[in-house]
């Protein structure tokens, strides 16, 4: 028993010293990756003025390149600013956009004109997974706590208790905080011990076959069943605000279809899940008059250019993506557009 | 909010340096941790607050009424029963209104079917309030306490609120004494470094059983087949079995040492609450090690007044033995399956009463039973029975619904399914560490080897601290995030 100030200092402090030199180590092992979140894109969305502002899951993140590759090839005459909020679902975004988003773009100077006065257009990203109910679970992922100010975490648990959904506000805070550990960030990835394992054993980090059939067994079977969940009517309901979000301001709104690995896609996905959800995506753009680019199977991108995650393509992807789709279906942000807006469906 | 979710995180820290920043008086103290453990239930539900409250402003009037009144005064007999009474009443509704009404309205309902009569009783979906199993019973020990003048009731509302609404265990005990803990509240506490160093100690052991050891075993283990029991083998049935073993141990014993390290990081002991149950060599043995604090309460207020009592329970120890157990399977939750539970115990404990008596007579009659009793055989023996007992206990304790409960028993003999737990190799070697960590508590706790056991606390300092911080490493790796409810958290 320590019964010291002393003992209990050197105690603490030789603890302290095993946890940041193991986290110094496996930081080499599983560098943290820090990934472009939804509060750098309301950080962004405040401090520039955009002529387009992207929402989107977390392949909004494919957006940002695009971007950046935009500003590029206009010398900046037209920017973008993407908001990723991760594992999507319109109601989260709908939620952002009313919240984050809006008083932003809305934000008038002194003399009353928009600060924002440059944002012509408004993408939103969306993939059938989207248009399914929210998930229910133990985590109950609530992806714009990522956004949430202490205010609006206050006013949740004042309305509900602290519960799985608010708790992520705390979850994202606490990473904050530890923002460079990665043992924090590694107990949402959990790759840390594997990737040790690996690198003791002097082996790569590749599945086993079986694994690697039974990781895209999966996939496979998650977009397969898609099918009996896509058009939710919540997330619906929220689409629909979130065009009369860009009608209210004359925005130029487009909706895109996400690329999909095409490993993911078994030919029943490819008759049942995707075109279905692409058919309520048409009638719905065409009702609202918006325009649709749906890249789900007709981008270049292929299984390659996809991350180890299935879902998100890989850098190198990311500015295949960029370059290829400012050559063909988006070549439209190069140019503002004319005024009054004119949106088309595709 | 509990000591595994996040929020705890940002709670704790900022409520322990306020607190040792707090001027070091009784009032000062005691007020700021009445104001947290608020903040903490409010966390849950701000909404139930007043029903804790009152119930504690309303135990608090009581027991100085009680005072007030001696019981050698035989002319405040009757305002002294009828004082109790109100306690009783109150705290007892409460606790069966919240928890039993809908069981029980069920219950009827299901016979009114059975017997063609259609009448119904409304079913209110109603939410039990966090805590009320525990708070309640702590609240009525401390009134009897004071009705026959064991202790003096407390003459501050300050304390005697936090002596009921404590926020390290407020939610699921250790259930304490007016005896243990209103002293303490009653004077100041200093920072000791010794105290502190224990009190963090204790919390990292509790976080090791409950996020790393309980869940791990219930996730990789227990769930997947309690879940689809139909697929495993019988093996896998027993397996499971004994995983959930480990778990509810884990869980519940990790709660305890997580509320008594927090408490302990302020200044104030709770009861310990489990004692290496697995060394058990008897069901008494057992439950004078699991949830201590809950069965000594279920025997000093229920079951030692009814056998030594005037009343018609006055020397049946079977019958009583039931009853008690009966109660506490029905305490654990308002279901047929814990009602089951409980009986399972009381027989079993009657059982073991009556095999005890018949084995001291034959003591009493011929030594070589004596020597047979303290046999390494018997012993083991004894060791094994009342471990399996127990394990399979925790058949309907699982359970959902008794069918359920005898399917699964079923099919520790008959189940042939083919499905395996799918383990890679590294989670396969952190459930063994887990067991093995459940193992090797139990084992240091052994008095053969509890030398060794002090002799591992005396390691010098930076060994020790370069320990804690290789374990805490292990639990970032290990230990999702999210730790999952604590299974007593639901009593």
């Amino acid at each position: 028993m320590t019964g010291s100030w002393k003992q209990l200092l050197v105690v603490a402090l030789c603890a302290l010293a095993v946890i940041v030199g193991a986290d110094l180590f496996f930081s080499r092992v599983a560098p943290v990756r820090h990934l472009r979140e939804v509060e750098d894109g309301v950080a962004d969305l405040q401090r520039l003025n955009p002529d387009t502002l992207v929402l989107g899951s977390s392949h909004a993140r494919t957006l940002h390149v695009l971007g950046q590759e935009l500003a590029r090839r206009t010398e900046g005459r037209q920017t973008l600013v993407a908001v990723p909020l991760e594992n999507g679902k319109i109601v989260p975004y709908e939620w952002l956009l009313e919240h984050k988003l809006k008083p932003l773009v809305d934000q008038v100077d002194g003399s009353g004109r928009p600060v924002k006065s440059r944002l012509r257009r408004f993408v939103l990203i969306t993939e059938w997974w989207d248009t399914c109910p929210q998930d229910a679970g133990v985590l109950d992922w609530n992806l714009p706590a990522r956004a949430w100010t202490a205010g609006d975490f206050v006013k949740d648990v004042a309305d509900e208790g602290i519960t799985p959904f608010n708790r992520n506000y705390l979850q994202n805070r606490l990473r904050r905080i530890f923002n460079d550990s990665s043992l924090v960030f590694d107990r949402t990835q959990q790759t840390i011990v594997w990737m040790t394992v690996d690198l003791l054993r002097h082996k790569s980090l590749a599945l086993s076959p079986e694994a690697e059939q039974a990781k895209v067994d999966r996939w496979q079977a998650l977009v397969t069943n898609g099918i009996h969940c896509i058009g939710n009517p919540a997330q619906m309901q929220a689409m629909d605000q979130i065009v009369k979000f860009a009608e209210q301001r004359k925005l130029e709104m487009t909706i895109l279809l996400f690329p999909r690995k095409p490993l993911t896609l078994t030919d029943q996905a490819r008759s049942t899940t995707l075109p279905q959800f692409a058919k309520l995506m048409q009638d719905f753009a065409a009702a609202r008059g918006v325009r649709l680019i749906d890249l789900t199977t007709t981008s270049p991108m292929g299984d390659g250019d996809f991350m180890d995650d299935f879902d998100h393509i890989n850098p190198a992807g990311n500015a295949k993506f960029a370059a290829w789709a400012l050559d063909h279906d988006f070549r439209f942000l190069l140019e503002p557009p004319p005024a009054p807006t004119m949106t088309t469906s595709k | 909010m509990s000591f595994v979710d996040v929020e705890f995180a940002f709670f704790f820290p900022a409520v322990l340096l306020l607190y040792w920043l707090l001027p070091r008086t009784r009032v000062a103290q005691n007020s700021f941790l009445l104001l947290a453990s608020w903040v903490f239930y409010a966390g849950w539900n701000w909404k139930l607050l007043p029903l804790l409250l009152f119930g504690g402003v309303l135990d608090y009037l009581i027991g100085n009424y009680l005072g007030a009144r001696p019981v050698s005064d035989p002319a405040q007999r009757r305002r002294r029963s009828t004082a109790l009474a109100i306690s009783l009443t109150w705290n007892l509704g409460a606790l069966a209104f919240f928890k039993y009404v809908g069981f029980f309205a069920h219950s009827f309902n299901r016979l009114f079917e059975a017997a063609g009569l259609g009448a119904t009783l409304p079913e209110l979906q109603i939410i039990l309030p966090l805590g009320i199993s525990f708070y309640t019973l702590q609240r009525i020990g401390y009134i009897v306490d004071v009705y026959y003048e064991r202790i003096a009731p407390s003459r501050s509302p300050l304390d005697f609120l936090l002596f009921t609404g404590f926020f390290p265990q407020l939610t699921a005990g250790p259930i304490a004494r007016g005896a243990e803990l209103l002293p303490q509240l009653a004077q100041p506490r200093r920072l000791q470094p010794g105290v502190l160093a224990s009190a963090a100690a204790t919390f990292l052991l509790g976080y090791m059983l409950k996020a790393w050891v309980a869940d791990s075993i219930g996730s990789k283990i227990v769930d997947p087949v309690f879940g689809a029991s139909a697929d495993y083998s019988a093996g896998l049935h027993w397996l499971a079995l004994f995983g959930y073993a480990m778990q509810v141990f884990a869980d519940f014993a990790g709660y305890s040492l997580l509320a008594i390290g927090t408490a302990r990081f302020f200044g104030i002991e709770l009861p310990i609450n489990f004692d290496s149950p697995f060394l058990a060599r008897s069901l008494p043995e057992f439950w004078r090690r699991w949830h201590i604090t809950l069965n000594r309460w279920l025997f000093d207020y229920i079951y030692n007044p009814l056998v030594s009592g005037s009343g018609w329970f006055r020397g049946r120890f079977y019958l009583t033995l039931v009853l008690v157990f009966l109660a506490s399977g029905l305490w654990h939750g308002a279901a047929l399956t814990f009602i089951s539970w409980g009986l399972m115990h009381g027989i079993g404990m009657a059982v073991h009463r009556g095999w005890d008596e018949y084995l001291r007579r034959l003591c009493r009659k011929d030594r070589k039973y004596v020597t047979l009793r303290k046999s390494a055989g018997y012993a083991v023996a004894a060791w094994a029975l009342t471990q399996l007992y127990f394990m399979l206990s925790l058949i309907p304790f699982h359970a959902f619904t008794l069918t359920e409960a005898v399917n699964f028993a079923r099919d520790l003999f008959v189940a042939h399914g083919d499905r395996r737990l799918e383990l890679g190799a590294i989670p396969k070697v952190n459930e063994i560490l887990c067991v093995g960590f459940v193992i090797l508590l139990h084992v240091l706790d052994m008095p053969a080897v509890r030398g060794t056991r002090e002799r591992l606390l005396r390691v010098p300092a930076p060994i020790r601290g370069m320990a804690y911080g290789a374990v805490i490493v292990y639990l970032f790796l290990f230990v999702p995030v999210g730790a999952s409810t604590f299974i007593y958290r639901q009593f």
